[in-house]
């Protein structure tokens, strides 16, 4: 007993001594070393953020925190001290949140001029659009055919002759699930003759399934591609069909999965420099970075979203494969973050 | 005067631990989300419990942990009486597998139950998105804590306890009933308690398997938190919630501190013996295919899936593993099992000290102190892991800037692992006879001699037992780690989650060969581990 | 009557029990005796149930006891190392035989008091386990035993760690009691002077079998072997070789002694005589209850006599032998 407890606070020590080393990079020289913050999805090669390093002598450390909202809710809760430099992964559907909470610096990049204006959410460039992805509905070719033609719009989902073959994901749980949500809002607005909530009704009496998060019910529920599931349709993203020729053994000539242009949802995805940080001209120098051709070139295959600079063009399997719709569904930022509570709420009571 | 300086920091080092990394972590977030303009605003707890929906959810989660711990003891009390007093071939390779669940994350366990809860599946009933495929879930994760903690306890029971009440005239239940189950009682309800709590804090079966219909206290914070960015009404729910556990815990604390009795511990060796009659042989067998069909099932669906695509055999999987991908996983999976064994040793050693300096304190210092400290040891466990996460956010940056250390993970893991070597290893200390430490004493050892000669190995091997959890859950844990902001370093678990997020046939199969991989690496560092003997003290 | 045949038990390659047979009369005391690891507890475990024979059979009353559960048997079984429930009172533990019969409450109470009383401990009902002493200890074991008056009694060496006034003050009470309640008893133990105070019939145990079974007297006289003679504690025994080298050197010890394979010299029959002609050398002597046991050198035969006073080691002395007192043994 007299030995272990010496051990145990040189150890403790050691800990202790290693800690403090370790922590710290909110204070280390700015010139040098960049931090961006980012969600689980991030994923973009080593590579090429080496190549950023090469160019501007600046290394980038990325941390990572969860999906999005649970980013977005970290850097909120440190914004007095914040833990990285640059923020990566607000979208539009809580861009009106992180503005509000006022975490962000304004800083207007030279390459927007790459990007097209739609895109570009914020006035003010507190943050400035990297990427964007439509939600839309994915069907199974090999479902539908000469008996059944696949359905061509959001009404046609509540048609009896489509019954039980949609699964969706919930907007309280799920990113895809409230992009889908809100692109019903957005096509069947509140106090018209056919409001969101008859048509959410209309889906349940058609036999809509349901399901936490994007996993379950592109994995477990869907039918397409390596799907296990029997429904056909799904919400996914517009992006999905390419992959699923992507990450195919053999890789095959057609992509079993197709989109419905109808109905999809755009969701822009943001960068920003956070308020407090240090990283000054460097940070600068990153979001700028994220916009060049390098950057841009790598989002569509690794994270399988869409460029924001307009200029890089896609890969040819994205071209083949699907489409970039032209007039996506979109709501006011402002809006979504006034009543999304609301809706995700009345949502919930409609379909229990 | 050294002897009391080293019992002194013996003791201060857990709980500093906790104090600084949980309790400190834990009243900063409580009071961000519940302080309005620089003031405590306690009107969100108000809110909360005025909600008649939040009561609902409350309650749900409630009952849905103590059906789940109910049935897990169901199923895993004869398998740990099986695996602990009978020997047969392959027991130690079904004893370690029962851990494999708890390295899984849960989305893939979900797709895995998906697949056999669903109409297709072999019960061809559509269990998918109803409370039994919750449960079910539940007991298929904490089945190996029961089997392991109370196996433990009952090898180390004397069998002529229950030949002596046979013999005055008890039937088999009946001994049960009066001598076995009032001894192995302790163990039981560290079993229990550790269940109860998981089962309490569980999020991702819920999620998954229970579908959006369902949803716990831990779901509504991280709704309340990360989708609905409410803080107030996350902190308000977070704080009913660790009231409720916490009150529990105090309650079961006091009752095991009264409750220890010395027991003559055995060494396995001398209680296990070969099944000789042909209704021993029913028990072990029946028994085993339980196991089999309940945790084995799961894991040969996914193990299935790594290895077919389109109906045929494959290994271009895992051998897509070794090849760059493009797409979701931008570090190589080797990476990842490196970082994985990394935070989980570190997690394991830091949960091995703690938990043991703490399990002494428990043991040997009776008293509404120690009591206390008990049931807040347990806390971690019954707390929601967003909570967790968001307090090291809040608190961990000043003075030194801890929050984006890679130590934070193992610590965060070390926290939930804690209570397993504690648990583990209590019941097994507080059994064993002051008499053999008297022995020790009169035979020249001074007390601290004393007690690493002769209690340190009996209890060594306990919490062994305990060490083997903590890895087992540090290796997949992906709840608290993903609200813990951390270098990118993915781990096993997050590389996997990565892969199923994005679709295609390879990305899926891929994910299927890492969670295998990930599977075989913990079972083979489980069987290593219960191999392993102190010094060379025979099964001690 | 307890009848064990032919029992046989086998663990992995070795023979616990290899063919024995033993009858118990009903209300008689048997003493099981041998040395550690003859198969005493074995067959105890065997009469008791919990072993089932891989050979033989055991009939209580004439009817085949196979297949009956411990429990439905009705025998009791005192355990070497008490086996005390630990999280039970001293009361809880006596009392639990007679509860487990469905005996209501104010019965099972008066039963345990009546059965402390008998061991000698009045009042001990609501002390815990722990925190008895040894003596204590065994007699709530040997008091649980007996609470439930079983129809065989087997107690496994029930005075084992016991000091030696108190062993010889229970072994007095205890057969006392054996005899009051007209028990049927198998009584292990290893030591001889337990097993001749204490029984009816001593039964002589090695190896797994058995090797003679007789009552006390009679097995003292003629132990038969000279296994037996050795295992029943009788000192002095000696091969015809030594025999004819006594009487040689003055010691007559009768002609049949030396026409048998092996002799034996009960110590009470070898005295100090300064009248006799065999001489001796005195090796060393201990006091035992009274007189001293010395162990003298005649001839190079060490041999242990009796004498009323402990002589110099070293100092020559005679001794004499009473040719009725030895003991012919077959083998």
């Amino acid at each position: 007993m007299r030995t272990r407890p010496t051990a145990v606070v040189l150890a403790g020590a050691a800990v202790a001594a290693a800690l403090a080393a370790c922590g710290g990079d909110g204070a280390t020289d700015d010139m040098t070393e960049l931090t961006l913050l980012t969600h689980d999805s991030f994923a973009i090669p080593d590579e090429v953020l080496e190549a950023f390093t090469r160019e501007t002598g600046v290394t980038v450390t990325l941390t990572a925190g969860g999906d999005a909202g649970s980013v977005l809710t970290q850097a909120i809760l440190t914004k007095d001290n914040p833990i990285a430099d640059v923020m990566f992964g607000v979208d539009n559907t809580f861009l009106s949140r992180a503005l509000d909470e006022d975490i962000f610096v304004a800083y207007r990049s030279p390459a927007l001029d790459t990007v097209p204006a739609d895109l570009q959410l914020d006035p003010q460039h507190r943050v400035t659009p990297i990427d964007f992805g439509d939600v839309c509905l994915n069907y199974d070719v090999e479902a539908f055919g000469a008996d059944l033609a696949a359905p061509a719009t959001l009404e046609d989902l509540t048609d009896p002759a489509y019954r039980g073959l949609l699964v969706v994901e919930s907007p309280a749980t799920s990113s895809p699930g409230l992009a889908f949500l809100l692109a019903t809002i957005a096509r069947f607005p509140e106090g018209s003759d056919y409001p969101w909530q008859a048509y959410w009704e209309d889906l349940a009496a058609n036999d809509v399934l349901v399901t936490s998060g994007w996993e379950e019910a592109y994995n477990a529920e869907f039918s397409g591609g390596a799907g296990e599931g029997s429904r056909p349709l799904v919400v996914s993203y517009a992006s999905s069909p390419p992959a699923e020729v992507i990450f195919a053994e053999p890789r095959p000539e057609t992509a079993p999965t197709a989109v419905i242009t109808d109905g999809c949802f755009r969701q822009v995805e943001f960068a920003g420099i956070l308020e407090g940080s240090d990283g000054g001209s460097a940070a600068e120098a990153l979001v700028d970075f994220m916009l060049t051709e390098t950057f841009q070139s790598e989002v569509a295959l690794n994270m399988f979203v869409f460029p924001a600079n307009a200029d890089v063009a896609l890969p040819p399997e994205f071209v083949e494969f699907t489409i970039v719709p032209t007039t996506p569904l979109t709501i006011d930022p402002r809006e979504i973050g006034n009543r999304r509570d609301a809706w995700i709420g009345e949502w919930i009571e409609i379909m229990q | 005067m050294t002897r009391t300086v080293g019992r002194v920091v013996a003791v201060a080092i857990p709980v500093v631990f906790l104090g600084w990394f949980f309790v400190y972590p834990l009243v900063a977030i409580l009071a961000t989300g519940l302080t309005d303009a620089g003031r405590i605003d306690l009107s969100p707890l108000r809110d909360v419990l005025g909600s008649a929906r939040l009561r609902g959810v409350a309650w749900f989660t409630i009952w849905q942990a103590c059906a789940s711990t109910i049935l897990t003891l169901l199923v895993g009390l004869p398998a740990a009486y099986v695996l602990a007093r009978y020997e047969f071939p392959g027991r130690r390779l079904v004893r370690a597998a029962v851990i494999v669940p708890f390295v899984l994350p849960t989305v893939v366990v979900g797709t895995a139950f998906l697949a056999l809860l669903g109409p297709g599946g072999p019960l061809g009933v559509d269990l998918r998105r109803t409370v039994w495929a919750i449960l079910l879930a539940h007991v298929f994760y904490n089945v190996a804590v029961v089997v392991r903690t109370v196996g433990t306890l009952w090898e180390r029971l004397d069998p002529t306890l229950e030949d002596a009440a046979a013999m005055l005239g008890a039937g088999r239940w009946r001994a049960f009933r009066e001598v076995t189950l009032p001894l192995l009682r302790p163990a039981i309800a560290s079993a229990a308690s550790i269940v109860f709590l998981f089962t309490f804090t569980s999020f991702g079966v819920i999620l998954i398997l229970g579908g959006f219909r369902f949803s716990t206290l831990e779901t509504e914070i991280y709704t309340q938190a990360t989708a609905l960015f409410d803080l107030p009404v996350a902190a308000a729910i977070s704080l009913l919630q660790l009231a409720g556990v916490g009150t529990l815990l105090l309650v079961y604390s006091r009752r095991q501190a009264r409750r220890t009795v010395e027991l003559a511990l055995q060494a396995r060796a001398d209680t296990a013996r070969r099944p000789a009659t042909w209704r021993a042989r029913t028990l072990v067998t029946a028994t085993v295919t339980m196991l089999a069909l309940l945790v084995g099932s799961p894991i040969a669906v996914l193990v299935l899936r790594s290895v077919t695509a389109g109906g045929s055999w494959t290994i271009s999987f895992y051998r897509g593993l070794g090849a760059s991908t493009a797409g979701a996983l931008a570090v190589p999976p080797g990476q990842a099992i490196v970082n994985s064994l990394r935070f989980a040793t570190a997690a394991t050693v830091l949960a091995l000290g703690i938990g043991m300096l703490a399990a002494v304190i428990i043991t040997y210092r009776r008293g509404r102190l120690a009591t206390a400290f008990d049931a807040v040891l347990m806390l971690p466990l019954g707390t929601s892991a967003v909570t967790i996460g968001f307090g090291f956010l809040v608190a961990l940056g000043r003075p030194v800037d801890l929050r984006t250390s890679p130590w934070l993970v193992p610590v965060a893991h070390a926290l939930v692992a804690i209570p397993f070597v504690v648990r583990a290893a209590t019941p097994v200390m507080a059994a064993i006879p002051a008499r053999l430490r008297e022995a020790a004493a009169v035979l020249g050892a001074g007390p601290g001699r004393a007690w690493r000669e002769v209690d340190l190995p009996i209890a060594t091997r306990a919490a062994l037992v305990g060490a083997g959890f903590a890895f087992a859950v540090s290796l997949g844990e992906f709840g608290a780690t993903s609200f813990i902001a951390r270098p990118s370093t993915p781990t096993l678990p997050v590389a996997i989650f990565r892969l199923l997020g994005q679709p295609g046939a390879a990305t899926f199969g891929r994910a299927m060969a890492l969670a295998t991989i990930l599977m075989a690496l913990t079972a083979t560092a489980i069987v290593l581990a219960d191999r392993f003997r102190f010094g060379d003290l025979g099964d001690f | 009557m307890l009848e064990v045949s032919g029992v046989q038990v086998r663990f992995e390659a070795v023979a616990a029990l290899d063919g024995v047979d033993l009858s118990v009369p009903t209300g008689s005391v048997t003493a099981l005796m041998g040395p550690s690891g003859c198969g005493k507890s074995t067959l105890l475990r065997v009469v008791a149930g919990l072993q089932a024979p891989d050979a033989g059979e055991v009939t209580w009353r004439g009817r085949s006891l196979e297949g009956i559960a411990p429990h439905d048997r009705g025998f009791g079984l005192m355990f070497q190392d008490f086996a005390l429930f630990p999280h039970r009172t001293v009361g809880e533990n006596v009392g639990f035989g007679p509860r487990m019969t469905g005996a209501d409450k104010d019965v099972v109470a008066r039963r345990t008091g009546e059965v402390l009383a008998m061991v000698g401990l009045v009042g001990f009902e609501r002390r815990p386990i722990r925190g008895l002493s040894g003596g204590e200890q065994q007699r709530v074991a040997l008091a649980r035993a007996l609470a439930p008056a079983p129809e065989l009694l087997m107690l496994d060496e029930p005075l084992g760690s016991l000091d030696r006034a108190l062993r010889d003050r229970l072994l007095a009470d205890v057969r006392l009691l054996f005899d009051e309640l007209g028990l049927t008893v198998v009584y292990v133990t290893h030591d001889p002077f337990e097993a001749f105070a204490v029984a009816d019939r001593v039964a002589v145990m090695r190896d797994g079998r058995i090797l003679a079974a007789a009552p006390p007297v009679d097995l003292w006289h003629d132990p038969g072997s000279r296994r037996v003679a050795e295992l029943i504690g009788l000192d002095n025994v000696l091969t015809a070789e030594q025999a004819s080298l006594l009487a040689g050197a003055g010691l007559a010890l009768g002609p049949d002694a030396l026409a048998s394979p092996h002799v034996a010299l009960p110590a009470d029959t070898l005295r100090l005589d300064a009248s006799s002609a065999a001489n001796a050398v005195v090796r060393a002597g201990t006091f035992d209850a009274g007189r001293y046991r010395v162990a003298v050198d005649v001839a190079g035969i060490e041999l242990v006599v009796i004498a009323s006073r402990l002589p110099i080691p070293g100092a020559r002395v005679s001794i004499r032998v009473d040719p009725r007192g030895v003991v012919r043994l077959e083998d």
